[in-house]
């Protein structure tokens, strides 16, 4: 090998000096060698150059979406010259057509597949000249083994690495069903998720450096909205494998990802929920102004049409050992996903005193879910700045409350919350203040609330998180009067479903169970998890991921006795560690497609009632929409 | 600021760099560029460059930038192309185009441009490929995967049949959703190469060979613009070009594949007399017109000018039809005259002229691109107007309209719709009245436009009163939610078009409903605006034409009334004739009775089909067979020539010059491109000889010299002439030589001055489902098929997408019966029974059947009624009671 050994061209193209010690090691997760869409990074002397190109190539030639004609043709004949090279029967002008198409096809292909799909191969022939000429004269000895992964900006983010680019196309080529089949590889919720995601995605659009990112979660909702045009019926589920049966507990949205992608595993599963309905989180705290709950439950019933069985008001006893309750009930395996159902303290005198008219934001928004009005009066005051303070403030004003005050802590900057939820919040009428604590809640002599004490803050110095510390402004106490305090500054899990000891699970200090990230896999090798009860409060396609890797793993140890990462996932974390999105990539050419909006009611009008609040996109809107997307799909490939 | 290539130009927001260097002049390849879609982006041939970008970049998707320096043609630029041109080269096989040639090989030009040598073309080919239609074949070798097919059929026509897939490790065009495709060859018209041909004609460069002649499309009234390919006098194709008239380079199956009929052998090419043993022989042009003009004079003679009566053609010319109009008033004495617009819009005319002053589609079609909100009630238009249907689509797709259809039948439009209101057949007035209910009592109504403009709103809004949501579902079965989401959608956004056709029209009241249409589009301040309009779609080539002519039994050429002494002495002197009649004549729906009765002795019928085409087949036929003579003149030996005593081989469209005019009032040039077959005659030439043997010399009468004529006496076409048109058509009122025509009317005021409000109450259909007759039929047309099918049933280019008639029957009620789709059924009303094929289909309502009237076969109207709307004198060909059973 010409080159001196740990080898790298990582970063090149968005210019930024190769250095092959500050480029992240392949070797770590067990490659020799790493190529893709910036560059190649190559650790052990034994890695054939010629021949790992020769892997690459093919995987972007059978990428190529034949959309485009340089990159549908030259990606072809690329694939052929390095074919033919890798059998000794290629010519140094062949080379030399090599690098002319590669060039070609970066500058001139449509999207990201071309763009950036030779790029390592031109890194290759500059760095690795004698290896091609000796693949001229000698061919390839022999194949290695490789791993190939295909990826881009928004899917890296998606904890679910849903491939939107694909769907995207799919309805722009107005192919609703396929899009929503490939929605469905990685999202058995398109209709809830669709509506309530955090879209990690879009903070990772390319388009963004552009105009403005596309709306990618709306795109989601429309080709769910289409299924009256003639959606796939759910494929019915594969026979069951073997007698082997998966416990899965909780029915929130990890449990519902497991047992829906095991089903198609060939696993059914049961899944045992405490609750009177299925969707946990989805269904009782997420109220239906956002997420119509019909909507929920029909994607609950697809599910269950995969071999799911659902029993609902089932509550797992607690104290017992979950190992010795899967003995007894004839389980193979389980899946924990109980969620983070605890609310957060406040911290603040008069939390516990059991005064009327104080409830936690969950215990607000279950109760309402459940058809009850927790709270009326006048003037209400919500404490904390995510999503569910903001879903929270704006229920209330839909039972009837006037005022509505959120308190945060900290400034606008900070806040936790979706700047759209936030927008809309701040549409319908709820009063937004900062830099201020509650200290004591105030209450008449019949126990009811009457007011809140706060404290005033200051924003200090950076803490673990990197935002600013707010600080208390000492002596600048004032009360809000006020008929009711809703706290919703966040909730804690308790996972008591398992006994640590007795079944060999681990929990952690915040009372989460630890699992291995990749695998979902516990010390117990029968106990899987994933969920809020193993990361925390997070979101709802975090929670859909892990509950799809975890049936993966699950599937593995049923079928083969042993559960491990696969190479693909290996892969998948290197590219993690590497990053995919560009945040310092500059785009040469303004844009000037404005983001398509959907459809909202007039804020005086939503605000009567819980009806959606959302009208989702038109046909042409979605068209247009989805024409806007630059498919920065990215390849890479690595030796095993 | 943009600066391409030296020059500094400003900008449109939004425009692209491609857009920008076309208006200024500068030529960028765009070889995927399909108009009306997004860009494609696959070509890459645009690509230029521009300053701080590392790579090039597409012309067609890049939007022009403030400070943007763009190169378009420099050294990095031509290298790209040429590359791209060099790969493209090795990948298919291509052949070279013919000298002649257009539009097909600006491939084949860029190749020279760019200097790209050709290889030599692999040699052996292997067979086509399978695609969604026979009438088009797909050589996947000589495919260049650009995607235009794709777009065009996706976007332009919101179908997609096709795509685009991985086969044997290679892209190709495949059949995707092949129930929807329409044959309408938009992705034949579009492919740069030879990758899809006709699978009708030769194909090929073959069909690209010899002539080109422009005219004007003999099919339905969109009144597109073809191209007919020639070759020693025969047709090897049709295209389109892609700048020119109203489809912009798009056609409809019947347009592009039903040409075969202009050559086929079924042609009528000599003169043929009916001999006392009842058999026909064939006659020459003298002896047939002389008999013919014999019989005429005898009978009027013998009973009077009434007992004659003639039937204009809306397939023939304008000049045709002014002609007929005056052989029958001014030769023959007669106001006896009508034409098939009798049964499709004379509830148009009618409506329309009451409610406006003027009886035509109020705004262009290009308008619709403007509208916020379209609603298209009874006109299944992507199959009967698919033209007009591409601009509905675009405003949809690109422009953001919001699309209300108001069909009982599931369509291609419902597909694409916002909102479909399915009312139970014949309930139209009474869910317009609801619709127009919601918006008064909600304020929504435009009461400056209605205090300024209009007259009678206070008696429409106290009939209103009881056309509550409630009573409206009752009757139509709309839910009342749909009935306010379209009321508020109309009341609120602005513009609106409305477009209708025989749905609503071809009713026992179609004159009330046309009305109240009317009402709505003025209730919402719709009338004159851009984007606005009560839009009729008009059935044939030139059925505006031949009303427009005074082929009608009340008015000369112009509307300009019968009853008006002044017009009458008007028409008299320039016609050199005696007075002229003053009665108004009968209607096509009247002399069919008047001819059983006996009353009426002899007909004269230029290009129709009444034996298929009139209510109650039966009635029709027998009142044809009661004629003391009957005169036919047809390109066809049709039904209604079986029983004529003189058949007259007459041109097609193909074989005569002339003007036709639009369903968008356009007036347009007819070119001749062949000679007729055998002995055959333009009608033109036919009308002057029978005058001449009449006893009344024409003198040499050309197409243009009688387009003057009609000029002189016809105020709305005062302006217009041959020579003009061949810079393109005119939409009438044209009154002068410097007038640019009138796209769009009622502007400034109403034809009549103030727009009148008529209000109508529902009524019934006059046939309802009974115990013997629980099923109620509506009748119509279908995509691959014309009228009675004399044209488009010959050749194989249509008949083999849509052979037999076949009977839309709801699941349910098939279900009930016992019917299986493809089963033979025989469908029975009190008139007479047909036998059809059923196909079960959700596009059917339960308790509603579909017969289309093409087949002669399976004639729909052997059990339609001859019901007629008191006013129009329309049938009632939407609604008759049948019964449904298999058949032995």
């Amino acid at each position: 090998m010409e080159q001196t050994l740990p080898f790298s061209t990582w970063g090149r193209w968005s210019g930024r000096p190769p250095n092959a010690q500050a480029t992240p090691s392949p070797s770590h997760y067990g490659f020799k060698a790493f190529l893709g869409w910036d560059g190649l990074v190559v650790n052990e002397e034994s890695v054939d150059v010629v021949d790992l190109c020769r892997a690459y190539m093919d995987t972007v030639q059978k990428e190529s979406c034949g959309q485009c004609l340089p990159c549908n043709l030259g990606t072809q004949e690329m694939t052929e010259i390095l074919q033919r090279l890798s059998r000794g029967e290629g010519s140094s002008e062949e080379l030399q057509r090599l690098r002319d198409l590669a060039e070609i096809v970066r500058q001139t292909s449509k999207c990201g597949v071309g763009l950036t799909g030779t790029r390592p191969i031109l890194d290759a022939l500059d760095f690795f000249p004698e290896e091609f000429e000796r693949a001229l004269k000698n061919g390839v000895p022999q194949h290695g083994k490789y791993v190939a992964r295909v990826t881009a900006p928004c899917t890296e983010a998606c904890p679910s690495h849903l491939d939107i680019p694909g769907y995207v196309d799919m309805i722009r080529m107005g192919r609703y069903g396929r899009s929503l089949e490939i929605v469905r590889e990685g999202c058995p919720l398109p209709g809830s998720i669709g509506r309530t995601c955090t879209r990690p995605c879009e903070f990772n659009c390319r388009r963004t450096k552009l105009d403005a990112p596309i709306a990618i979660k709306d795109l989601k909702r429309f080709a769910d909205d289409m299924l009256h045009l003639g959606d796939p019926e759910p494929e019915p589920p594969p026979p069951a494998r073997d007698e082997s049966r998966v416990a899965v507990i909780g029915a929130g949205p990890a449990g519902l990802a497991c047992a829906y992608y095991l089903g198609r595993r060939g696993h059914p599963a049961t899944l045992y929920e405490a609750h009177s309905h299925a969707g946990g989180m989805a269904a009782t705290a997420i109220p239906r102004f956002r997420l119509p709950r019909n909507i929920l439950f029909r994607e609950i019933e697809r599910i269950e049409q995969t071999g799911a069985e659902i029993r609902c008001n089932t509550p797992i006893s607690r104290n017992i050992s979950l190992q010795n309750w899967l003995e007894d009930n004839g389980f193979s395996a389980a899946f924990v996903g109980v969620g983070a159902t605890q609310s957060s303290r406040m911290r603040c005198e008069g939390e516990d005193a059991g005064y009327e008219c104080f409830m936690t934001g969950l215990e607000f928004l279950n109760r309402i879910a459940a058809g009850e009005t927790p709270l009326q009066g006048d003037r209400l005051v919500v404490v904390g700045g995510g999503n569910v303070a903001m879903d929270c403030s704006r229920s209330a004003l839909r039972l009837g409350f006037s005022e509505v005050h959120l308190l945060y802590r900290r400034t606008q900057q900070e806040m936790p919350a979706d700047a759209e939820e936030f927008r809309q919040a701040g549409e319908e009428g709820v009063e937004f203040r900062y830099l201020l604590q509650p200290v004591r809640i105030l209450s008449d002599q019949n126990g009811r609330v009457v007011g809140l004490e706060c404290l005033r803050m200051e924003l200090g110095e950076p803490d673990d998180s990197g935002r600013r510390r707010p600080e208390p402004i000492q002596g600048s106490e004032f009360v809000i009067e006020c008929d009711a305090v809703i706290p919703a500054i966040g909730q804690t899990c308790v996972v008591d479903c398992v006994l640590p000891d007795e079944d060999q699970v681990q929990l952690t200090r915040w009372n989460t169970m630890l699992v291995d990230a990749i695998t979902q896999q516990s010390d117990n090798e029968r106990i899987f998890a994933g969920g809020d009860c193993t990361t925390g409060p997070d979101t709802l396609i975090g929670a859909l991921a892990a509950g799809k890797r975890a049936a993966r793993h699950i599937a593995q140890f049923l079928e083969t006795g042993t559960c491990r990462a696969e190479p693909d996932e290996l892969l998948q974390s290197y590219i993690s560690e590497l990053t995919v999105f560009d945040t310092a990539e500059r785009l040469p050419a303004p844009g000037a497609s404005p983001r398509a909006e959907p459809l909202l009611s007039p804020a005086r009008e939503r605000r009567k009632d819980f009806r959606e609040v959302e009208e989702g996109f038109s046909q042409p809107q979605a068209l247009y929409e989805a024409s806007r997307c630059l498919r920065c799909y990215r390849i890479a490939v690595a030796a095993i | 600021m943009i600066h391409i290539d030296g020059q500094s130009l400003e900008f449109r927001e939004g425009e692209t760099i491609l857009e920008r260097a076309q208006r200024a002049g500068i030529d960028i390849p765009a070889l995927c560029r399909v108009e009306w879609a997004y860009p494609v982006q696959s070509c890459r041939l645009c690509v230029v460059e521009v300053s701080g970008a590392d790579t090039l970049l597409p012309a067609c998707a890049t939007c022009a930038g403030e400070g943007m320096t763009v190169h378009t043609a420099s050294e990095a630029v031509v290298r790209a192309r040429r590359e791209i041109l060099t790969l493209l080269a090795g990948s298919f096989r291509h052949e070279t185009p013919l000298g002649n040639q257009r539009g097909k090989s600006y491939l084949q030009e860029l190749f020279r441009r760019y200097h790209i040598p050709l290889p030599h073309p692999p040699s052996g080919e292997s067979g086509p490929a399978e695609f969604p239609t026979p009438n088009i074949r797909y050589h996947p070798q000589k495919c260049i995967v650009c995607h235009r097919c794709i777009a065009a059929c996706r976007e332009v026509k919101n179908i997609g049949a096709i795509d685009i897939r991985q086969v044997e490790g290679k892209s190709r065009v495949v059949p995707d959703r092949t129930e929807l495709c329409a044959s309408c060859g938009e992705c034949l018209q579009v492919c740069p190469t030879l990758a899809l041909t006709d699978a009708v004609g030769p194909g090929g460069w073959s069909a690209w060979k010899g002539q080109r002649i422009t005219t004007t499309c003999g099919y339905c009234g969109c009144g597109c613009q073809m191209d007919l390919h020639l070759e020693k006098g025969s047709v090897l194709g049709v295209s389109a070009r892609d700048h020119v008239g109203v489809n912009q380079g798009s056609l409809c199956a019947k347009g592009r594949f039903g040409y075969e009929f202009i050559q086929s052998r079924e042609r009528l090419t000599t003169p043929l007399i009916r001999g006392d043993d009842g058999s026909f022989r064939e006659a020459d042009w003298e002896e047939a017109l002389s008999l013919a003009a014999e019989r005429l004079s005898t009978l009027r003679d013998r009973h009077g000018p009434d007992s004659l009566a003639g039937l204009a053609s809306a397939k023939c010319t304008n000049e045709e039809n002014y002609l007929f109009q005056k052989l029958m008033r001014g030769v023959l004495g007669t106001n006896n005259v009508d034409h098939c617009a009798r049964l499709c819009h004379s509830s148009t005319v009618a409506g329309l002229a009451s409610a406006f002053g003027s009886g035509a589609m109020t705004n262009p079609i290009r308008d619709v691109l403007r509208s916020r909100v379209i609603l298209v009630t009874g006109s299944n238009t992507t199959e009967n107007h698919p033209i007009y249907a591409n601009y509905i689509i675009h405003a949809v797709q690109h422009q953001g309209a919001k699309l209300i259809v108001a069909d009982p039948r599931g369509i291609g439009l419902t597909r694409l719709a916002h909102l479909w209101l399915r009312p139970r057949l014949g309930t139209d007035l009474a869910w317009i009245n609801g619709l127009m209910h919601i918006i008064l009592q909600r304020g929504w109504q435009d009461q400056a436009f209605i205090d300024e403009r209009t007259e009678g709103f206070d008696e429409l809004a106290s009939i209103l009163r009881g056309y509550t949501p409630d009573y409206v579902t009752s009757v139509t079965g709309i839910p009342a939610e749909e009935l306010h989401r379209a009321a508020e959608l109309l009341g609120t956004e602005h513009p609106a078009s409305l477009f209708y056709a025989m749905g609503i029209t071809q009713h026992a009241n179609g004159t009330d409903k046309v009305k109240v249409l009317a009402d709505l589009a003025m209730l919402t301040g719709n009338v004159g605006v851009e984007g606005g309009g009560v839009n009729p779609l008009r059935g044939q080539n030139n059925v505006q034409g031949a009303c427009d002519m005074g082929a009608l039994p009340n008015v000369f050429p112009g509307y300009q009334p019968v009853g008006e002494s002044e017009v009458r002495q008007r028409f008299s002197r320039v016609w050199h004739c005696g007075d002229l009649p003053a009665e108004v004549g009968l209607a096509a729906t009247q002399m069919m009775p008047r001819a059983r009765e006996g009353s009426l002795k002899g007909m004269y019928i230029m290009g129709e089909n009444p034996v298929l085409s009139d209510p109650d087949q039966g009635h029709a036929e027998s009142a044809l067979d009661s004629l003391q003579f009957l005169l036919v003149q047809d390109i066809f030996f049709s039904e209604t020539a079986r029983r004529a005593d003189i058949v007259l081989p007459s041109a097609s469209f193909a074989e005569k010059d002339g003007t036709f005019t639009s369903s968008e009032r356009l007036v347009q040039r007819v070119r001749r491109a062949l000679s007729p077959p055998g002995g055959a005659r333009p009608d033109l030439d036919i009308l002057v000889h029978m005058a001449a043997h009449l006893g009344t010399n024409w003198g040499e009468c050309k197409p243009s010299g009688v387009m003057e004529e009609i000029a002189s006496l016809t105020p709305s076409y005062g302006g217009i002439t041959h020579q003009r048109l061949e810079a393109g058509g005119i939409p009438w009122p044209c009154p002068d030589r410097e007038h640019p025509g009138t796209p769009r009317l009622h502007e400034q005021r109403f034809s009549r001055g103030r727009g009148v409000f008529f209000p109508v109450h529902h009524r019934e259909p006059m046939e309802q489902a009974s115990e013997q007759y629980p099923l109620l039929l509506t009748t119509g047309r279908v995509g691959p098929h014309y009228h009675t099918g004399t044209m488009t049933r010959q050749g194989v280019g249509l008949t083999r997408l849509y052979p037999q008639a076949l009977a839309e029957l709801s699941p349910s009620d098939a279900d009930r019966l016992g019917i299986g789709d493809g089963e033979r059924v025989r469908l029975t009303s009190p008139r007479g029974s047909v036998e059809a094929v059923a196909q079960v289909s959700e596009r059917s309502a339960p308790g509603e059947v579909f017969l289309p009237f093409h087949f002669h076969e399976s004639p729909a109207n052997r059990l339609t009624a001859a019901t007629l709307d008191p006013v129009a004198l329309i049938p009632e060909f939407k609604v008759s009671a049948v019964r449904v059973e298999k058949a032995e």
